[in-house]
């Protein structure tokens, strides 16, 4: 499994600010995620705004929403470990 | 029972009495379908076409990992599978978004039709033709625009669509669709559906809230959605 970390951060949504993480695996940026407002989707939980790399739109589909940061972690860990060179 | 689709192929032209009796006669048997049902499935090879009566359906392909394209949405009047006269097998599948009621035309009368009426063969032609310039628009649309121009530009066509068949009262009109269809139509997530609907409402151009949409300025959703009409060939000249 990859280490994931996330560093909290607001990210300039439409309609404002809003609760973020920032997610890096071996100090390189992978994701950004958001808090999902209440009201703004039928679930509730953490967005994939962006991916990079494995986690990005070319190498992955765009996740479902995650209902915990730990299931975020899960699903980047997951990404990582799909696209490491095979040794 | 066809005169929807009658009233649709006249505003392209004009047709003789004989040809709107044909297609009076032309539909044997009307079925009525729950909303989220197959009307028919992709690699059916259906032995009729279908006419939608009233209601909401839509043709989509599903994905290995089950992930849904809609690729298209009708209304009543619509023939949502006349292709399947050549084609044979349905390349897509079409369900319904909302509970419908749908008539069928054999492909054999259709095959009378084209043999015995050439005009009215074209005009059948020419709805298909309007179906792929539909196609045609919405991948340039989806290919090349903002999410927020995609669903002005969605809005624009459908409030265009709903006119014509008189289901628009004043800028406003139902369609049966949750903000999941709607991110499969236009390949968005429902997360970013609901942004950009909030956008939209927020800046006072149009509310789409529990299937009503209520355009409140028709001039600035065309704006965003570059939409032009040209591409549904409303225009009645002689084919």
């Amino acid at each position: 499994m990859s280490e994931v970390e996330f560093t909290p951060t607001t990210v300039a949504i439409d309609g404002g600010p809003c609760e973020g993480r920032l997610a890096y695996s071996g100090g390189a940026l992978v994701a950004v995620l958001t808090r999902l407002p209440e009201g703004a989707a039928e679930r509730q939980g953490w967005y994939r705004e962006a991916g990079f790399g494995p986690c990005g739109d070319l190498f992955t589909v765009p996740p479902a929403i995650f209902a915990s940061l730990d299931q975020a972690r899960d699903w980047i860990s997951e990404k990582i470990a799909e696209h490491k060179p095979k040794s | 029972m066809s005169e929807l689709l009658i009233r649709k192929l006249e505003r392209r032209d004009l047709l003789s009495r004989e040809e709107k009796n044909v297609l009076r006669n032309a539909f044997v048997r009307t079925q009525t379908l729950r909303a989220d049902e197959d009307i028919v499935h992709e690699g059916d090879r259906p032995a009729e076409s279908c006419l939608l009566l009233d209601g909401f359906a839509a043709r989509y392909n599903l994905l290995a990992d089950g992930r849904r394209q809609i690729s298209a949405i009708h209304i009543a009047g619509d023939f949502v599978d006349l292709h399947s006269f050549l084609l044979k097998t349905m390349d897509h599948g079409v369900m319904t978004l909302s509970p419908v009621r749908v008539t069928f035309v054999p492909h054999a009368t259709l095959a009378q039709i084209s043999r015995d009426y050439p005009h009215l063969t074209r005009l059948l032609w020419l709805s298909t033709l309007i179906d792929s310039a539909i196609h045609r628009r919405w991948l340039t649309v989806m290919g090349r625009s903002t999410a927020t121009a995609q669903m002005a530009h969605l809005i624009c066509e459908l409030h265009c669509r709903m006119k014509e068949i008189g289901l628009c009262d004043d800028g406003a009109f139902h369609v049966p669709m949750t903000q999941e269809e709607l991110g499969d139509t236009l390949g968005l997530s429902t997360v970013h559906v609901n942004r950009v609907l909030a956008e939209l409402r927020n800046g006072g151009v149009v509310k789409w809230q529990q299937n009503e949409v209520t355009i409140l300025d028709l001039e600035r959703l065309g704006e965003i959605g570059e939409f032009d009409p040209g591409y549904l060939h409303l225009r009645q000249e002689p084919r």
